[in-house]
């Protein structure tokens, strides 16, 4: 006797052993269940039972025979073994152990003795499907009921319809129907037993197992598989789908397998479920959540299809399908309802799909995001997990029942946390009302946010802390030098500059300012390096009621001349150092010197100075702008004024506090966040010279020896100084970076706390770690789940209000990725330029405030699990290099601009050490020299804007509108970038590049490459910075190349000239 | 938010402090808004808003400073 019979591996069967074997004993691959049995039953009857089931259903005793090349599948297994369990113990130490595939047993049963006594079932995916072991417990507890015949007698049928066990159960897999394949599986007497009708007891169709042989045929029915050409469509249906959405995920995925899974009831308070809801339809309204929540209209669920030969067959026989489906938002609800009730009946009546139809083979199969499954009710007391569930991160099941059909939700625990998963059950069922309830909406204009999501979005957006009774900041620092007269205000060096003198200059510098003819509502320009003189020139300007230009004294002459021109400012206030040629729109060019002189000029005015409002102009600030032109933004005394005082209060800045300033001069950084929030309470703030940030190690020491306690540090420099070696106790405590996305978590073992926060030009802070302090989100108080994960930016700063939104200025669902939009105190007038200002100052429909604005940042954020915010990269084409905003159309204007080039495009993507860089596509002419290229650039934008690499194509790939399309750039080949800044005639590839050094100053400098960058047999036309080059190995490379060369050279000519070749070129004077 | 190229339609809008916006043509104006006239694609009420807005401080710094 005995089950011989064999098969090849079915795909469901094929699909698990391949998981097993990434992911060994991993939960996903099993099932299991509890049975609650009748009081009075014992150990012995179980045992019976459950030898008479494993008699009646072959599928228990399932083995994976024949080796991990020619496995196939194989009934004569062991069944399961009755195993103790002590009173108290659960089911979970069934499933401790890995099952052995090869060997069996495949299914496991536990028993808990008592009064009642409870029966644990657990199986292997590969033998028992949830339905088979829900049925399996039926049978189980059907056999052991007290009066049932007794397990040596004629043995009690299970409570199922009891027809032809043998042959459907032991084809699992067999598909649409098996009576397809009956005439081939020619049925002996002993599987034909009579059904009951409604099945029940039947004793004489009871095979007693152990007397009654079970034959099978030899050659069981094969599964009705897809054909080839089946198999092709699936594919070519399926090629480039993702199986992973981009779901609002509580926690990073890890590489490893899933998280313990949990299954939970959705609540349905309003009836969204009837005794008339299909099924389909809550598919629909699932792929309509999942289409708001990722805004993806190309969607893959896989879904759970019941192949059972009838309703009690006991085996494996659930497959999933990966489908895909094509959301389209504009079209109506009805027809939502209707396009997923058809596909779901093509995908039930469709073929078993091969196993590696969205895989290769050789790859760990994939699991999916979502999942959908419908299933029957189980007995009162069972419980299991659908398959769906196992191989999925969220799975909807529809449950069906007598009393009208129940949602359930399975979720990994480790990405969804439970509050998660009960909203996402929640907008389902909104959902489903919202399509049954509008059929002739466009599904994409349904909302299914319900007012416990608006509370909580009103909650986590914004905060109580007011900051009140502002006042300028040219007041306050007044006030400071009439009561701290003698107090420090600016160190610099061995330079120091005391309130009472920083008052009195910028007095003199006022009156001289309003002796040249500036009056109330002008902007002067001030170009000027960190240094106390620049504190002077800001608190001059303001006093005497105009605005300050600020303009970065690295810039190149010709972006500094738009600059002036496009704010129409015709004095510039700069230091003797920096005096220059400037073009000659700049009228007048004034220099204040470190003793406080004044250069050019006489009279002092003596008639008394405006005084700033609140709502007058205090800077104009430049940001990258879209039109080749930068931006200019309008900021008020108010934002900056709140700025300083919201930090006093948030960083709890006192008089005993020592600032740094780090931040280029002329950023919005630097005057509207930096320098203000100490000088405002009579604290210092200390002045890092250029040197100093030339390396991490230095920019330590001089924060230690100046006893600098609060800094804010850019994103890429803090990263480094981080990860330097700090002595135990260090006067500084908090470090604060942003500007950038900050990637790593800074050590917690640091002698300072570091924290991440977010701000934008246009509306200045818009979130802090440090609030509320109790909660404060640092590298302290990060807990490893926070580490899992990229530093968040924080919650709301004072003031302000943020919303994040979809592309139609909807609010978001909590946990999902939408554009940040902002208002508050800070917010400033806009950019200089009308339709600019329009377009992103947009008016607020959510505030109270008739006629206030919300700013678009387009950032794309989230608010985690706990409301703080995940800053997820850019809505726009807007890129940030090292900490800088640059609007890639800036770049790409002056490109078309230069002689040669036909089209371009630019983008940032991360080289492999995750570091974004700047890249260039272009189409040009014949010959382009691109180093040539890159020189002429750098006579026009800011050096952050030059492209690091320029990849020459034939044309750019564009979509159906004719625009760019970017995402079909090619992937930067790094390792060929590296070194295509040799001549374009190897382009073609047909001549190699000579990459050795020709002179011995070339051998110099690819010696100077190799030994910052830790790398060997570099040549001339190797790129310093695409191999790994920062602007601190580049100081370190500079140093190194003038101690050895002896010649003059700024990190500047690096970054321009970034080969061997081309800087030997600069070095002997052969270009520049 | 950003590919922003789409074909809806838009108004231009003003507040009470004369300041310039656009807003979907087909949605009730927030509170403080009122349509300016114009309608027509993004690009169009934007075109038009550059054409128009030509003084671009707040109506109340405006009368201020104008009150002395």
């Amino acid at each position: 006797m005995g089950v011989t019979a064999t098969r090849a591996l079915p795909a469901i069967q094929e699909r698990l052993r391949r998981s097993e074997r990434w992911a060994p004993g991993h939960g996903s691959h099993t099932v299991a269940a509890t049975v609650p049995l009748p009081p009075g039953v014992g150990r012995r009857a179980v045992a019976a039972a459950l030898d008479a089931c494993t008699g009646a259903h072959p599928a228990l005793r399932t083995r994976l025979a024949g080796g991990d090349q020619d496995a196939v599948l194989s009934w004569d297994g062991p069944g399961p073994s009755l195993e103790p369990l002590a009173a108290g113990e659960d089911g979970s130490a069934l499933t401790a152990k890995p099952f052995d595939l090869e060997r069996g047993p495949l299914v496991r049963a536990a028993l808990v003795e008592g009064s009642p006594s409870t029966l644990h079932l657990a199986a292997h995916r590969c033998a028992l499907d949830t339905t088979a072991l829900r049925l399996l417990a039926a049978e189980v507890a059907a056999r052991v009921e007290p009066g049932a015949p007794g397990p040596s007698g004629p043995g009690p049928a299970p409570t199922r319809p009891a027809t032809a066990p043998a042959e459907a159960e032991a084809a699992p897999g067999a598909s649409r129907g098996a009576a397809a394949r009956e005439s081939r599986a020619p049925r002996t007497a002993a599987r034909t037993p009579a059904v009951a009708p409604g099945g029940g007891f039947v004793p004489a169709a009871a095979p007693d197992a152990r007397n009654s042989p079970i034959t099978v045929p030899a050659r069981p029915p094969a599964p009705l598989t897809a054909t080839a050409a089946e198999a092709q469509a699936a594919r070519e249906e399926l090629a480039g789908a993702a199986a992973l959405l981009d779901l609002p995920l509580d926690a990073a995925r890890g590489a490893g397998a899933a998280g313990p899974a949990r299954t939970v009831a959705v609540p349905d308070p309003d009836g969204a479920l009837t005794g008339r809801t299909e099924p389909s339809a809550v598919l629909a309204a699932y792929l309509a959540v999942l289409h708001r929540y990722t805004g993806r209209a190309d969607l893959l669920v896989a879904v759970e299809v019941d192949r059972r030969p009838h309703p009690g067959a006991i085996g494996q026989y659930t497959e999933l399908v990966p489908v895909r489906f094509r959301f389209d938002a504009a079209a109506t609800a009805s027809d939502l309802l209707s396009a997923v009730a058809d596909r779901l009946a093509a995908v039930k009546g469709g073929p078993v799909l091969p196993h590696d139809v969205l895989a290769e083979p050789t790859e760990q199969p994939p699991r999916f995001s979502a999942a959908f499954g419908v299933r029957r009710l189980g007995p009162a007391g069972v419980t299991a997990v659908p398959a769906a569930a196992a191989e999925s991160e969220l799975a909807l099941t529809v449950v069906e029942a007598a009393g009208g059909p129940g949602l359930e939700l399975t979720h990994d625990t480790e990405l969804v946390v439970e509050e998660s998963a009960d909203r996402i059950g929640r907008h389902v069922l909104t959902m489903l009302r919202q399509l049954l309830d509008h059929p002739d909406t466009a599904v994409g204009d349904l909302d299914f946010l319900g007012p416990e999501d608006h509370e909580l979005l009103r909650r986590w957006g914004r905060t109580d802390d007011v900051v009140d009774r502002l006042r300028t900041v040219p007041e306050l620092v007044a006030r400071r030098a009439r009561v701290t007269p003698d107090a420090v205000a600016a160190v610099l060096g061995e330079r120091t500059l005391t309130f009472a003198e920083l008052d009195r200059r910028a007095d003199r510098l006022a009156r001289h300012l309003a002796a040249e003819g500036i009056a109330r509502g002008d902007a002067v320009g001030l170009c000027m390096p960190r240094c106390p003189e620049l504190l002077v020139a800001m608190l001059a300007v303001h006093r005497a009621g105009a605005a300050a230009l600020m303009l970065d004294p690295k810039a190149p002459e010709a972006y500094l001349g738009r600059l002036l021109a496009q704010a129409g400012v015709s004095l510039v206030v700069t230091t003797e150092r920096l005096r220059r040629d400037w073009p000659a729109e700049a009228a007048q060019v004034l220099c204040l010197l470190e003793s406080g002189e004044i250069t050019s000029g006489s009279a002092d005015a003596a008639d008394p100075l405006p005084v700033p409002e609140l709502d007058d102009i205090a800077y104009l600030v430049q940001t990258s702008g879209s039109t080749g032109l930068p931006k200019l933004v309008v900021v008020t005394h108010r934002g900056v004024a709140h700025s300083a005082l919201a930090q006093v209060r948030a960083h709890q800045v006192r008089r005993e506090e020592h600032g740094g300033w780090t931040f280029p001069p002329h950023t919005n950084v630097s005057v509207t966040v930096v320098v203000w929030a100490f000088l405002v309470v009579g604290a210092p703030l200390h002045i890092a010279a250029d040197d100093e940030l030339s390396s991490p190690e230095r920019l330590r020491d001089w924060l230690i020896d100046s006893g600098v306690t609060q800094v804010f540090v850019v994103a890429p420099l803090a990263e480094a100084l981080v990860t330097a070696d700090w002595p135990e106790r260090v006067p500084l405590r908090s470090l604060l970076t942003g500007s950038d996305r900050v990637r790593r978590w800074a050590p917690a073992h640091l002698p300072f706390e570091v924290g991440n926060w977010y701000g934008a030009n246009e509306v200045n802070i818009v979130t802090t770690p440090l609030l509320p302090w109790e909660e404060r989100i640092t590298s302290h108080t990060a807990t490893e789940r926070d580490r899992g994960t990229p530093p968040p930016i924080g919650r709301p700063w004072p003031g302000v209000r943020l919303h994040i939104l979809d592309h139609r200025m909807r609010p978001v669902p909590p946990g999902v990725v939408g554009e940040l939009a902002v208002t508050g105190p800070e917010q400033t007038r806009g950019y200089l330029t009308a339709a600019q200002t329009a377009e992103r100052f947009v008016p607020d429909p959510f505030g109270t405030e008739p006629g206030g604005r919300l700013y678009l940042t387009g950032d794309l954020v989230r608010f985690r699990h706990d409301g703080a915010l995940e800053h997820r990269g850019r809505a726009d084409h807007q890129v940030k290099i090292a900490g800088m905003r640059v609007e890639v159309a800036e770049v790409e204007n002056a490109l078309l601009a230069a002689p040669g080039v036909r089209a371009a495009a630019v983008t940032a993507p991360d080289d492999p050490s995750g570091t974004p860089r700047l890249i260039a596509y272009l189409v040009a002419d014949d010959g382009l020299d691109t180093a040539a290229l890159r020189r002429a650039l750098a006579g026009q934008l800011p050096d952050h804007m030059v492209p690091q690499a320029f990849i020459l194509l034939d044309a750019l790939p564009l979509n159906s509108g004719d625009k760019i399309d970017r995402r079909a750039l090619p992937e930067p080949d790094w390792t060929a970038l590296a070194s295509a800044s040799a001549p374009s005639s190897s382009a073609d590839g047909e001549e190699a590049v000579d990459n050795a050094p020709r002179t011995e100053l070339e051998a110099a400098l690819v010696k100077v490459w190799e030994e910052i960058l830790g790398l060997s047999d570099l040549g001339v036309h190797d790129n310093f910075f695409l191999l790994g080059g920062d602007s601190l190995s580049a100081n370190r490379a500079v140093r190194l190349v003038v101690e050895r060369v002896g010649t003059p050279l700024k990190v500047r000519d690096l970054m321009l000239n970034p080969t061997p070749a081309e800087l030997s070129e600069v070095l002997s004077g052969g270009a520049v | 938010m950003d590919e922003r190229e789409d074909d809806r339609e838009y108004s231009v809008v003003v507040n009470d402090e004369e300041q310039f916006s656009i807003w979907f043509a087909d949605r009730p104006l927030p509170d403080g808004w009122r349509a300016e006239g114009t309608s027509g694609t993004r690009q169009e009420c934007l075109d038009h808003i550059e054409r128009v807005w030509t003084d671009m401080r707040p109506r109340s710094v405006r009368e201020r400073l104008a009150a002395g």
